[in-house]
């Protein structure tokens, strides 16, 4: 995989004031973060070959692609 | 395992996974490994300023028949001209059409509002997640059930009740906590909100126990804020400097004991900061302080939008795209960095906590621009906590 994951936010924010900041990975250090964001890049690269699997997903993403390119 | 969407920013791009859930901001080269063709706005300079916001908090209803006095929407009666579900719908078109990936649904409290899962529904159905923050009062088997949609909710505890201390809850709280049962029950992702006040500051330990033992995914605490009808005790009920400096590493050790996760809202990173952390790990781990207007914005149930739910704006959701990049009030709201006065101008975490609350500071010092005055960098109080301690 080329590129880097620049950073990553887990879980969802039901606040509905205010950016909830997970704090675990302060309690847990930060050694294993190389680690992480690997197996991260790993998730996504399965994720994109689930993708490619489903059309009507794809489909989806092209929508949103030509949003983009719109804007 | 999937991808439910993504879209480009001029720095690569952001992919939203709901399974596990997380949003993850890649460079260019990442998003071409994927597979994307490149996107236009890398012909525009990296910047941070994202091209929409990644979150939306949104009010459904004014409407609460709780009328804690602490709220900071000021709930109770429904806003004049609150939105119709059509006019909900355009909304939710227009922010799908943004890209956005996450919405928050509040009131007032959002369940008093009698079509609220037709409107979380078409939230999903857009390709949204809606996520749910609730009193939890109106739960029930039934209600709880509909709450499979959401990627998560949250129920929110009031600091003025007797959490976790063994045989004193009280009724509202015995309430609360039997619609988290129903919540977990459903299958739903379930935690708490916390409003951490001088008052509740010491009982922290036990909505963290009570957190554990049901197993919730987290609960989120927050801080105290002049906004709404917290304006009118917001000097009694505010941390003390003592407090807001003790805050995190109590958190941290208390989780750790419970083995729940703590989060903390973004008002609180400048008291995180104080702990010096490490910035890399903040950044990595997506810790943001003030992203007012950029990260998120807030709508209120007339339709008005504000850089957060704790801010006031006139302008209207439905001009959002044509305003993104062309309002005055989110522009300047997005300039408090470049602008930043000392003592944060020269604070080697400015370019994440962005200067605190700025509800605080407009309250407080009279300038929301003004360095949030209850950072541990700014109250003053470094000499005398260090002769205390």
């Amino acid at each position: 995989m080329t590129g880097r994951i620049l950073k990553i936010k887990t879980g969802y924010n039901p606040n509905s004031s205010s950016i909830g900041v997970d704090m675990i990975a302060f309690f847990t250090a930060g050694a294993a973060v190389t680690v992480l964001f690997n197996a991260i890049a790993a998730i996504l690269t399965a994720a994109k070959a689930h993708k490619q699997a489903k059309p009507e997903e794809m489909k989806q993403l092209s929508e949103l692609n030509h949003l983009d390119a719109q804007g | 395992m999937s991808i439910m969407k993504y879209r480009f920013e001029s720095f690569g791009g952001v992919l939203a996974l709901e399974n596990p859930p997380m949003l993850v901001h890649v460079d260019r080269d990442f998003m071409l490994g994927l597979g994307c063709a490149p996107s236009p706005l890398w012909e525009k300079p990296d910047t941070s300023l994202l091209s929409a916001p990644i979150e939306v908090h949104f009010s459904v209803t004014n409407a609460c028949s709780r009328r804690c006095g602490h709220c900071y929407m000021d709930s109770g009666e429904p806003d004049a001209g609150e939105m119709r579900a059509e006019d909900f719908r355009r909304a939710i078109d227009l922010l799908a059409g943004m890209g956005v990936f996450h919405i928050a649904l509040g009131g007032g409290e959002a369940l008093e509002r009698p079509d609220f899962f037709e409107l979380a529904s078409y939230v999903r159905d857009c390709g949204i997640v809606p996520n749910l923050t609730t009193n939890g009062l109106l739960l029930t088997e039934e209600t709880a059930a509909k709450c499979r949609i959401f990627g998560q909710v949250n129920v929110s505890v009031d600091w003025s009740e007797n959490i976790g201390t063994a045989g004193q809850e009280d009724d509202a709280f015995a309430k609360r906590a039997k619609g988290v049962d129903f919540l977990l029950e459903a299958g739903a992702s379930v935690g708490l909100n916390c409003v951490v006040t001088r008052q509740n500051f010491d009982r922290i330990g036990g909505l963290l126990a009570f957190a554990g033992k049901k197993g919730l995914t987290d609960v989120e605490f927050l801080r105290f804020k002049p906004s709404g009808r917290g304006k009118l005790d917001y000097f009694e009920r505010r941390l003390t400097p003592a407090q807001n400096r003790e805050f995190y590493p109590m958190l941290r050790r208390i989780s750790q004991e419970c083995d729940v996760p703590a989060k903390i809202d973004c008002s609180f990173v400048p008291m995180f900061c104080w702990h010096r952390p490490d910035k890399t790990l903040m950044e990595q781990f997506s810790v943001y302080g003030c992203e007012a207007a950029n990260v998120l914005l807030g709508v209120r149930s007339d339709g008005r939008f504000a850089g957060c739910s704790f801010l006031s704006g006139e302008e209207s959701i439905f001009d959002l795209p044509r305003l993104w990049n062309g309002s005055e009030y989110l522009a300047r709201l997005r300039k408090r960095v470049d602008l930043a006065p000392e003592p944060c101008r020269s604070c080697a975490y400015l370019d994440i906590c962005k200067g605190g609350c700025r509800a605080v500071s407009a309250f407080v010092v009279g300038d929301d621009s003004a360095p949030d005055p209850e950072c541990p960098f700014v109250d003053g109080e470094d000499e005398n906590y260090k002769a205390r301690t």
